[in-house]
């Protein structure tokens, strides 16, 4: 597998180490309640096709990036950087 | 006094040969770890420019006077190599950090080098792709490194930590050991 590192071109998978779903990347507020966090941690549509998640250029530039990639197919279909997302972020 | 001076990273031998091919151990040399802070780049560079002539190396870019080195290694991080002036003047757009002591450098050198690095390292180290005067970070086996070239692809140079310098030795010198067998049964 392949993963175009927006900062270094595409690179073998070993340098990258994923993260998980991109929800992480979206962390409640310390205040939003139990359902709020419990969704955050745990609840996953797990469906089968196109996903988005994060990983990180761990043995590489060391950015953490959104990867789409489909779980049917195993196409990798775009890396961004997730500071990009202008948001913060978890990890 | 404590001496702070700095030792070699790894003991024994300062080059290892097999075949055509040569590892050679480098000598502790000044290296700082330079990341900029958010929107410092413009007056880190100025900085730069005027203390060393230089400016701060885009992704896989490695800039260079004769004194000095910037070489990139990451996303807002560059080494800057060689030198001994103060570097208080950075200090207020970038965090420093003195990395003389914690990396170790070695240089691969001969013709069978990229069949050497295919055998360790995930990159594609062939000149025309990996081309003079670039720098990325890596793998060599399971060790985390950084590999550089100059002007002249007939070497590499390759920075670990120097916690793995001995098992880069050996995985390098393995690597090489492995290369060269195969070329003399070729023959």
């Amino acid at each position: 597998m392949r993963i175009p590192c927006p900062i270094c071109g595409e690179r073998d998978s070993r340098e990258f180490r994923p993260k998980g779903d991109i929800t992480y990347a979206d962390r409640p507020a310390a205040e939003a309640g139990n359902a709020a966090w419990h969704s955050y941690l745990h609840l996953r549509d797990n469906q089968p096709g196109e996903i988005v998640e994060i990983w990180r250029h761990a043995h590489g530039c060391g950015a953490w990036i959104s990867v789409t990639r489909n779980t049917v197919s195993h196409a990798v279909l775009g890396a961004k950087l997730l500071r990009d997302r202008g948001q913060d972020h978890a990890g | 006094m404590t001496d702070l001076s700095l030792t070699p990273p790894v003991t024994g031998p300062s080059d290892i040969s097999y075949g055509a091919m040569q590892i050679r151990i480098d000598a502790p040399q000044n290296i700082t770890a330079i990341l900029p802070y958010p929107n410092c780049l413009d007056a880190l560079d100025t900085i730069l420019k005027s203390d060393f002539g230089l400016r701060f190396p885009a992704p896989s870019e490695v800039v260079s006077t004769d004194a000095v080195r910037l070489i990139w290694n990451g996303l807002d991080h560059a080494l800057l190599l060689g030198a001994s002036a103060p570097l208080a003047a950075l200090a207020p757009y970038a965090l420093l950090a003195d990395q003389s002591g914690a990396l170790a450098r070695f240089t691969l050198t001969g013709p069978d080098l990229v069949d050497v690095l295919a055998r360790l390292c995930p990159l594609d180290m062939r000149p025309s792709v990996f081309g003079p005067q670039r720098a990325a970070g890596s793998l060599l086996g399971h060790i985390d490194a950084l590999f550089v070239t100059s002007d002249d692809r007939d070497h590499i140079e390759i920075f670990v930590m120097r916690s793995m310098a001995q098992s880069a030795l050996v995985e390098l010198a393995h690597a090489m050991q492995g290369v060269a067998a195969r070329k003399s049964a070729a023959l």
